[in-house]
């Protein structure tokens, strides 16, 4: 019996000119109590698009969807992998695949110094000192932040947090970035430099938002529902969709 | 020692350093505001329990040590631990952690109100004045000179005297803290430990 | 937070942390097993000098000195009644020179130096001491970063509460500030988790076999 490559359940997915798209994430009859609360049910993905955005109300479940991509919230029931790697089992080695950019950048820019803080993440995949200062300063330029690099984190502005947070987390070059509502905060020009930057990106995203227009040019949309998946499909289909859904 | 305890004792600690910063709060009861920093210590024992309250403590004296102005009114450094009232700072951290032992024994979270306010109001009685005021009084008298060779009883009992005007407020604080580790473990429970 | 430290070219500045610690614990022993006046009062000039010279910030050395005034009655007090003066003379002087002392080190020293003196002393104590090292150099650096925002998280609250014409109290500030540092500390400890820090490993993982307890308490 031979393999078919499209079937087997690790395979990468490749676009249309053989790249491979993002990372293989899968969902597997994934069920999440919190608390005594069911959070999500009944949940079946095959994610491997390189743009993907999710909606829903709020209390759908959407965040908790993204954390079990990396591992910060492991399923109840069923199992979530990433490339074949098991977010609760392989947990370290899924994170170094998977980043995770928080709505409150302040709470993820946790040491005192811009510089220091984006050096953090090389410095725990084992770089030096001195090499994990020139990454995160590199990283920094990339966005245009280089002038931030000495400067107190507590300091910046609410778009540059959001910006630095996305250094700190693209500088570890992971190959899936999860965004929780990136945009919510922030005012229309800094959006639009977070909505910039993550286009830019090399590595794919699975961005988590209540900001339609940010979805628009995505591969793929799903819109959450009191803990399901309610519509999976093309981007304005799922924006049509979630807007007679909240009316 | 999880990620997660390394996080609240450190945000803990810096909670106790800005409420050195914050002014004082009047009281009814007492001619001079409060100053809010060792009601920290006691709620830093009482809200994380023994071990992570004792950590929020001896972080706290690091900070001091390697001369950051983070004790109230911006005092720090070395002069503060090496001084006569070095003892009541350094007292912090068996006093955190004998407060946290006592009210988790007494009040496990979610006790309510009456149980909670005893058993934080006696591990705060127990750390933060017995066995603080003994740190505190015990490094004074090794400093204090004796030339005049009074008993050791007599200068422990008039030191005390001495230092005795610090105990409304402190009775104030514990009193406080009981009220708020009650209300936070409403507001937001966490387990001791 | 500003460190205490003042940049200068004093000998004390040039001094090694290392020796300059170990010289002030024996200063400190030494002044305070010494009765001798004259000797005292020698040490407490010389050490006042060393202090000025190495110009401390005046908030500092006022407010070091407010907060022994009263230590300092009470010891006066009880040498009075012991009708000792010199008890009360020795003590003066040797709080003087000891605390002059240490605080011309802590003006004159990094706390980068400290820090690093105090981490590689517990990195000799072997696997465990490294690991404590490098946690305990996570946690002075999570400290420095918070303090402003629970300083400015403060001052909104105490803001919300005069705009409600409502009186300062401890519970109004200190419960709210209180559940604000236990949320970031969750976040930020996801945070951490998130970017791969290697803790003991998924304390934030909320599973039923693994639970942390404290949600669910």
């Amino acid at each position: 019996m031979g393999i078919d490559m499209d079937m087997h359940p690790n395979a990468p997915v490749l676009l249309d000119d053989g790249r491979p798209a993002g990372p293989r994430v899968r969902f597997d009859g994934v069920a999440v109590d919190l608390g005594g609360a069911s959070v999500l049910r009944d949940i079946d993905l095959d994610l491997a698009e390189r743009r993907i955005g999710v909606l829903g109300l709020n209390g759908s479940g959407k965040s908790t969807l993204g954390r079990l991509v990396n591992g910060l919230v492991a399923p109840t029931r069923g199992r979530v992998t990433v490339d074949g790697l098991d977010t609760v089992a392989d947990g370290r080695a899924v994170r170094r695949k998977v980043g995770f950019v928080f709505q409150a950048p302040e709470n993820q820019i946790v040491l005192p110094i811009v510089g220091e803080d984006v050096a953090l993440g090389l410095k725990t995949l084992g770089a030096s000192r001195k090499d994990a200062a020139a990454g995160a300063r590199r990283a920094l330029e990339r966005f245009g932040l280089g002038d931030l690099v000495d400067r107190s984190s507590h300091s910046l502005s609410g778009g540059q947090r959001q910006l630095v947070a996305l250094a700190a987390v693209l500088v570890m070059e992971p190959a899936l970035v999860v965004f929780d509502e990136p945009t919510t905060q922030l005012d229309l020009r800094n959006r639009n430099a977070v909505a910039r930057a993550i286009d830019a990106m090399d590595a794919a995203a699975l961005v988590i938002t209540h900001d339609l227009d940010l979805v628009a040019g995505y591969d793929r949309c799903l819109v959450l529902e009191a803990g399901r998946v309610a519509f999976d499909g093309a981007p304005a289909e799922a924006v049509r969709f979630y807007r007679e859904r909240a009316a | 020692m999880t990620t997660r305890d390394l996080v609240l004792v450190a945000l803990f600690t810096a909670l106790v350093v800005a409420l050195g910063a914050v002014p004082g709060i009047p009281v009814a009861a007492l001619p001079v505001p409060i100053v809010l920093q060792n009601l920290g210590i006691i709620l830093a024992g009482a809200v994380l329990g023994a071990w992570r309250g004792a950590a929020v403590a001896a972080l706290l004296v690091v900070l001091v040590a390697i001369g950051l102005p983070v004790l109230s009114g911006g005092r720090g450094g070395l002069g503060v631990l090496g001084g006569p009232t070095g003892g009541f700072i350094l007292g912090w951290i068996p006093a955190a952690f004998v407060t946290g032992l006592v009210a988790e024994r007494i009040a496990p979270v979610g006790s309510p109100l009456g149980r909670t306010f005893l058993g934080v109001g006696l591990g705060g009685l127990l750390g933060g004045i017995v066995i603080d005021y003994a740190a505190g009084i015990a490094w004074l008298l090794a400093m204090a000179p004796n030339e005049a060779g009074l008993p050791l009883g007599e200068r422990l009992a008039k030191t005390t005297l001495g230092m005795a005007v610090f105990i409304p407020g402190d009775l104030v604080k514990i009193a406080l803290a009981g009220v708020i580790t009650h209300a936070l473990g409403k507001a937001y429970p966490i387990a001791r430990r | 937070m500003i460190s205490l430290y003042r940049p200068g070219a004093t000998p004390l500045h040039r001094l090694p942390a290392g020796p300059k610690l170990a010289l002030l614990s024996i200063a400190g022993v030494a002044l305070t097993v010494t009765t001798h006046i004259g000797l005292l009062a020698v040490a407490a000039a010389a050490a006042a000098g060393l202090l000025a010279s190495a110009r401390p910030p005046g908030d500092l050395v006022r407010g070091q000195a407010m907060g022994l005034l009263w230590i300092t009655l009470v010891v006066l007090g009880l040498a009075a009644l012991a009708g000792s003066w010199r008890d009360g003379v020795i003590f003066v002087f040797r709080v003087v020179a000891l605390v002059s002392l240490a605080t011309a080190v802590t003006v004159t020293t990094r706390t980068a130096d400290i820090q690093d003196l105090l981490e590689r002393g517990l990195s000799r104590l072997g696997p465990g001491g490294e690991r404590l090292a490098e946690r305990l150099g996570l946690a002075i650096a999570l400290v420095i970063r918070f303090v402003p925002e629970l300083l400015a998280h403060a001052a909104a609250l105490d803001e919300a509460r005069k705009a409600r014409g409502l009186k300062a109290s401890a519970p109004r500030l200190l419960i709210p500030l209180l559940v604000r540092t236990l949320r970031t500390a969750d976040a930020v400890a996801e945070a951490l988790d998130a970017r791969g820090y290697p803790g003991t490993g998924g304390s934030a993982v909320a599973q039923p076999s693994k639970t942390s307890g404290d949600t669910a308490a």
